[in-house]
């Protein structure tokens, strides 16, 4: 898209004191990425990914059309490759016949919101505003026209609407005009100061109340209504909280009082006032309103427009209500919005290039998906919070400076403005007094011409009797006789006495007539001179109150600056500590997640180890049996081979005692042979009997042993045994106490999680107003019955029939479709008629889904009757019946189900399906049988009565 | 970053349900898809216990004198006898004997001055609490009621005008917004596209929701706000409504209740307003036309009177059997009264000087009669009250902090005119 040169905007600090510095001629940096530069400040937390495709593009029609594309466009523009494709698609929707229609409904609703006909009807608003948007027409131009429209001009009658619509009531015009047109609502300032808006001041409002005061509906005697105005109307207010009076010339919020051309008494009309006259004043303030907001060099009328067509493409305004800026409500981004307002006043207003050029920055290109690295964002937001302390220190003291300068201005010029009042008081009594003057002088004046004109019309009389009564003397001095002549001589004597006469009678009332006008002409120029001087005199003070006047706005502005600031700080803390909330939530889940699994671990464990243990008591039981079994066969051998081993020591040990005294005595008888024989048989039993001895001990060592080695076994596996049904005790105690605590533990993670759902959706909301993410907005009711239409099928049939009826009735040459202007003409005639022939659908979807009339239009509300009409209505129904090549009947020819899915999800959501969607058609299509027909038709409505279709995201 | 509840472990889901389970019973809407009440004995414990107001509108201007502040006698009191009713001391009209009898339920306010003998103006006044200003529009009391009382989380609407109607929304919530708008029903027709369409099988529409659902589940996946919720959680309402029609068909009713509410139709529309009442609706209105007579004003009022009388009464009584009277409050109200001055025609003219207002149930006291006006009925002697005071009454009957704000779009908005406060001495 080509842009004229723009002016360099030159962004002076973080105040957001913006120094428009004209240039000549600059290096240009287009609009969209001037923006993304200035949108990043305010992405100190993360930044949502980029959006598919097939988002834009569903996007993009929505925003810029007012309809969701074809089947056939999306798979097109998906298979591109192009670069430039989304620049591509922009730049060719900008130029779509289709734009017109759609800015014109966004348009109607802003301004007018769905009032009912007024004197102007909906339509001929609406084809004003078609028209216009068709010729091109600048926002300027349409506003100048709408707050210049007093309904004579026919050509652009309808522009009266706006002020037709409210009945002309001043009241709800300053309202409207205040919301519409410098995103101000001033209603709650009317009677006092804003009760909690600070920066919304009685005076606002009844500077704007001045412009519209004099102004009144008039209905000429064929019943047609006009808006018509006087010339006078001075405006003063009383505080019904204070009871501070007040009084203001018109004037637009942030600037002084407009200084006023001095109209002189008597030529205050053009059409003086009188009974079944409209009355034209020479001076008229509603003229020099329009003529003053649509200059474009009001800073609150620029942004009021570029907020609330960023707003349009984006979902919200940099500030939000767009009707509610206030120094308590700021901009998101006052660089950004100040960017916005001056950039679009630079391209001289043009809408359409304008929304175009928000379109191709990234921000708007930003998918609805949040951002996917929280530790980052986290950690930004820590740096973020860290630095914001020192800078709400420093501005608070600078608000505080401020502040005071603020209060020393305003005090000044309530005094300058006191001292004013009388002078203006005074003057309005003199023109008043000069005005009576005038009265009285222009009737002796006219009173006094009357009489000179009636002595010149005698006086004229006069002179050919006087000439025909001299000649006819003149006759009779030379026939003296004749008694003809005497006649006519006596004729014309009698005639010259009666007129001279006359005359005399004339001047009489003549000279006092002349001393009067006289009189009256001198009292007049008097007065005259008085109010010259007066008005000499209350222009000095209009002077003087006009440099203090804009000293006090810019100390106001100045104020307002940092006051915004002061809003704009605490709302990143607020965000800042917002994510980190998140984070924490996030951290708490998964701890609380993890415990959560631990514990189910554990339990595992502890049931697969109880079912061990309990599995291995048996067999440890049954071994110990076996143990002891072995332990008394072997206490028993040791009991049976013990008092062997005793009897045999005894009796070995006596058999040695015998041998030991036998070998005494033998040794004392050492001849004695047989003592010798018997003493070496008692050895060699004795012999014998240790050998047994030895065998049995043996024998009792071996069966001690078992039984040692038995006891010791037994008492380990005793030990075992024991200890493995403690564990299983403990493991017995452990499960039930686990099995309790893990549904417990799974309720805190359902808190956890429901928890961390609610600051993930809180931390969307605050990512979506920084727009780091796309914000989900509702389809406006035209929106929604055209995208609805469009997928069912409706609007491709209609376009078909139209350009088959325009190419067999008046067919094109060839000549004729190489003219890019007569193509253009064609197209925009085709939707023209699509239009008309549908249009009637429409109105059922506003009746359901509109808010209601005079009520903003902009927030989303959703009703049971709504979805009663989507699920039940007739027409919806109707459009779901295979008809011609509609979306029900293409789908029916289809045979292929991943195809029928992929043409259903094209068709309504401007996307393919993913393979789960396509399984779950697939699988619809078969639960469904022979009802195929009604299978589709029940997934399209699916499909179309969706949170995905009924929200542009 | 893929959203926490993306996880789509079984587990999750189920744990999702029962919770959405759990909002169901507090809220006694149906969330989610699963048409259960939780805990079915809280649902109809506080379905029970839910404030209602049924405001019966005498559209045209009753006449005070020739109901509730008769002076009989006088020269203003026309030809009409006052009579005793059940709470001592108190009389009204001879037209009204069957409501005579009811009176130790209700209470009277005698004493109002609205300053004011235009239609228009004073029905806004009555039903909006306010003057009439060229710059604002405020919501009528139904849907500050319906707003205050959160009639927008049940399925069947929560601000009904019973009449001839078409089923269609009115134009009376202001910034409220529309979901709070009333809706004109008539006394035997559901509201629009609430039957299933002939075509349509109950499994058909089973299915065909289930795969809405999936589809709205998958999209919550990657982005879930309130807006949306809202907008998904109405398909489920508008399929309770599909199953609550029969409550807009007063044919349903018992014959020997039908004959008590008489077969005209105001009687009719007094037990259709009962009906809705009974199924949580939270604020209903009738209305009675036309009261104004500047002709035979006693001719008029004997015979529209004689209509409104047995209705009247028997609603009274029903709301009280049926235990819904300290729940509901029911509000008998004109734009303005009735000129003491009987004119030529026989009949009385505009007259917002010194009238009366008939009102109970709920927190308003029982056979209470407040204010007063002097023996012509020519003007207010005692506690002199007007529509700003009543606004806040009626809203304090049923638990509404009636000096609350409302949030709307960020704006806080007051839900009474804070100019006013109720009339505490009628309050129980």
């Amino acid at each position: 898209m080509e842009f004229p040169p723009l002016r360099r905007i030159v962004h002076a600090s973080l105040m957001g004191i913006v120094l428009a510095v004209p240039t000549a001629v600059v290096a240009q940096q287009p609009l969209h990425e001037k923006i993304d530069e200035l949108i990043q400040q305010d992405q100190f937390f993360g930044v949502g990914p980029t959006a598919s495709d097939s988002e834009f593009m569903r996007r993009v029609y929505l925003d810029l059309i007012g309809t969701t594309p074809g089947p056939q466009e999306v798979r097109d523009f998906l298979a591109e490759e192009s670069a430039e494709k989304r620049e591509k698609l922009v730049r060719s929707l900008v130029a779509d016949p289709r734009m017109n229609r759609h800015l014109a409904t966004v348009f109607d609703v802003m301004w007018i919101e769905r009032t009912g006909d007024k004197h102007v009807t909906a339509a001929d608003f609406q084809k004003y505003l078609y028209d216009s948007f068709v010729a091109d027409k600048k926002y300027d131009q349409l506003v100048r026209e709408i707050l210049a429209a007093d309904g004579t001009d026919e050509k652009i009658r309808a522009a009266a609407r706006f002020y037709l619509a409210r009945d002309g009531e001043a009241n709800r015009l300053t309202r409207d005009v205040g919301r519409m047109f410098l995103g101000m609502d001033l209603q709650c300032a009317q009677c006092h100061d804003h009760p909690l808006i600070e920066s919304y001041y009685q005076s606002d409002y009844y500077g704007i109340y001045a412009f519209l005061n004099r102004s009144f509906l008039f209905t000429a005697k064929d019943k047609k209504v006009f808006y018509a105005e006087k010339a006078d109307g001075d405006v003063s207010f009383k505080s019904v909280f204070t009871e501070e009076e007040g009084n203001t010339g018109p004037r637009l919020p942030g600037e002084p009082s407009i200084l006023e051309p001095v109209v002189q008494v008597g030529e205050e009309y053009i059409v003086k006032p009188a009974k079944e006259v409209r009355p034209v004043p020479r001076y008229s303030r509603r003229e020099q309103l329009a003529i003053n907001t649509a200059a474009g060099t009001n800073r609150a009328f620029k942004n009021n427009i570029a907020n609330r067509l960023w707003a349009h493409m984006l979902g919200q305004g940099i500030f939000n209500p767009v009707d509610l800026q206030h120094a308590d409500n700021p901009p998101l981004n006052p660089e950004l919005l100040d960017l916005l307002g001056d950039e679009f006043a630079a391209m001289e207003f043009d809408i359409k290039k304008f929304l175009g050029e928000i379109a191709l920055s990234g921000v708007y290109q930003k998918s609805y998906s949040v951002p996917a690295d929280l530790a980052a964002a986290s950690a930004a937001a820590s740096q973020k919070l860290a630095l914001l302390d020192a800078e709400q220190q420093q501005n608070s003291e600078q608000l505080n400076e401020a502040r005071k300068g603020f209060g020393a201005a305003a005090g000044e010029l309530d005094k300058l403005r006191e001292a004013r009042s009388p002078v203006r008081e005074k003057q309005v009594e003199l023109n008043k007094l000069l005005g009576e003057v005038i009265k009285v002088d222009d009737e002796a004046q006219s009173q006094l011409a009357e009489v000179d004109a009636k002595v010149k019309a005698k006086q004229e009389q006069r002179v050919p009797v006087a000439a025909t009564l001299a000649s006819t003397s003149e006759a009779l001095a030379l026939l003296p006789d004749d008694e003809q002549v005497k006649a006519l001589v006596a004729i014309f004597q009698k005639r010259h006495d009666q007129f001279t006469a006359e005359l005399e009678v004339l001047s009489k009332d003549q000279a006092p007539k002349k001393k009067k006008a006289d009189e009256t002409a001198a009292a007049r120029s008097e007065k005259q001179r008085a109010v010259d001087q007066g008005n000499s005199e209350l222009a000095k003070h209009d002077a003087g109150v006009l440099v203090v006047d804009r000293r006090f706005q810019e100390s106001r502005n100045a104020m307002e600056r940092f006051q915004q600031l002061e809003v704009r700080l605490a709302l990143q803390k607020s965000d800042a500590e917002q994510v980190l909330q998140f984070n924490e939530a996030l951290r708490q889940r998964k701890q609380v997640a993890s415990t959560v699994t631990e514990n189910r671990d554990l339990l595992a464990r502890a049931q697969d180890t109880a079912g061990k243990l309990g599995a291995a008591m048996p067999g440890l039981e049954q071994a110990i049996e076996e143990i002891e079994s072995e332990r008394t066969v072997a206490s028993e051998e040791v009991d049976r081979t013990r008092p062997l081993v005793q009897e045999q020591q005894r009796r070995t040990s006596s058999l040695a005692t015998v041998v030991d005294r036998a070998e005494l005595v033998r040794d004392k008888l050492p001849e004695d042979k047989s003592l010798a024989e018997a003493v070496e048989q008692l050895r060699q039993s004795h012999q014998v009997e240790t050998e047994q001895l030895a065998a049995l001990q043996q024998v009792l060592g071996i069966a001690s042993e078992r039984l040692e080695t038995a006891e010791k076994r037994l008492g380990e596996s005793q030990l075992q045994l024991e200890s493995s049904r403690q564990e299983l005790a403990g493991l017995q105690q452990q499960i039930p106490q686990l099995q309790q605590q893990i549904p417990r533990l799974e309720g805190e993670l359902l808190e956890r999680e429901d928890q961390e759902r609610a600051e993930l959706e809180k931390t969307t909301a605050r990512w979506s107003q920084r727009f780091a993410v796309s914000s989900l907005k509702a389809l406006q009711p035209e929106e929604f019955a055209w995208s609805l239409m469009q997928s069912v099928g409706l609007v491709d049939i209609q376009r078909g029939g139209v350009i088959a009826e325009l190419d067999r009735d008046s067919p094109m040459s060839d000549e004729d479709k190489a003219d890019s202007m007569k193509v253009e003409a064609r197209r925009r005639l085709v939707e023209e008629q699509v239009y008309e022939k549908l249009k009637g659908n429409v109105s059922q979807f506003v009746t359901l889904f509109g808010a209601a009339a005079g009520q903003p239009q902009d927030d989303f509300f959703s009703t049971v009757d709504q979805a009663l009409f989507v699920a039940n209505g007739g027409p919806i129904r109707s459009w779901l019946n295979p008809s011609g090549n509609n979306l029900t009947a293409r789908l029916q020819n289809e045979q292929d189900a991943k195809a029928l899915a992929e043409e259903l999800y094209l068709s309504v959501l401007t996307r393919r399906p993913s393979e789960t969607e396509s399984h779950d058609v697939e699988d619809y299509l078969s639960s469904r049988g022979e009802e195929r027909m009604q299978a589709i038709q029940e997934m399209i409505w699916a499909l179309l009565a969706s949170a995905e279709f009924r929200f542009n995201h | 970053m893929k959203c926490s509840y993306a996880c789509n472990s079984p587990e999750h889901l189920v744990a999702r349900r029962r919770f959405m389970g759990g909002m169901a019973a507090v809220t006694g809407s149906v969330v989610g898809g699963l048409g259960i009440f939780a805990r079915e004995s809280i649902a109809e414990q506080l379905e029970k216990e839910q404030k209602r107001i049924l405001l019966i509108n005498m559209a045209g201007g009753l006449s005070q004198l020739e109901s509730w502040d008769p002076k009989p006698g006088t020269s203003t009191g026309g030809p009409f006898r006052s009579i005793s009713t059940s709470v001592p001391g108190v009389q009204i009209s001879e037209l009204l004997p069957k409501t005579a009898q009811q009176m130790h339920h209700l209470s009277l306010v005698r004493s109002i001055n609205t300053k004011n003998n235009d239609h228009g103006k004073g029905t806004y006044m009555m039903m909006t609490g306010r003057r009439q200003t060229p710059a604002a529009d405020f919501p009528k009391l139904g849907a500050v009621a319906a707003k205050a009382l959160g009639a927008d989380k049940h399925s069947l609407p929560g601000h009904i005008h019973v009449s001839n109607g078409s089923g269609a929304r009115n134009n009376d919530a202001a910034y409220l917004g529309p979901m709070f708008a009333s809706v004109t029903v008539g006394s035997g027709s559901p509201p629009p596209n609430s039957a299933r369409p002939d075509g349509l099988s109950e499994g058909a529409e089973q299915s065909r929701n289930d795969f809405r659902r999936k589809v709205n589940e998958n999209f919550s996946l990657r982005r879930k706000t309130a807006v949306t919720d809202v907008y998904t959680q109405n398909y489920e309402r508008a399929l309770q409504l599909m199953k609550q029609r029969e409550v807009f068909d007063i044919s349903k009713e018992p014959k020997n209740v039908q004959d008590q509410y008489g077969s005209h139709q105001f009687g009719q529309h007094c037990l259709m307003a009962r009906r809705l009442l009974e199924h949580g609706v939270t604020f209903v209105q009738v209305t009675h036309s036309n009261y104004d007579t500047h002709n035979e004003n006693f001719n008029f009022h004997h015979e529209q009177l004689g209509e409104v009388d047995g209705p009247f009464s028997t609603l009274i009584a029903d709301l009280v059997d049926r235990g819904m009277w300290d729940n509901t409050l029911v509000v008998v109200l004109s734009e303005f009264g009735r000129t003491p001055n009987i004119n030529k025609y026989y009949g009385r003219d505009h007259w917002g000087t010194a009238w009366s207002v008939c009102l109970g149930g709920a927190g308003i006291q029982r056979g209470a009669v407040i204010g007063k006006t002097n023996d012509g009925g020519t003007a207010v002697t005692e506690r002199e009250v007007d529509h700003g005071h009543l606004f806040h009454t009626f809203l304090q009957a049923v638990g509404v902090d009636s000096s609350s704000t409302f949030d709307i779009g960020g704006r806080p908005v007051p839900v009474a005119d804070p100019a006013y406060e109720p009339i505490k001495e009628l309050l129980a």
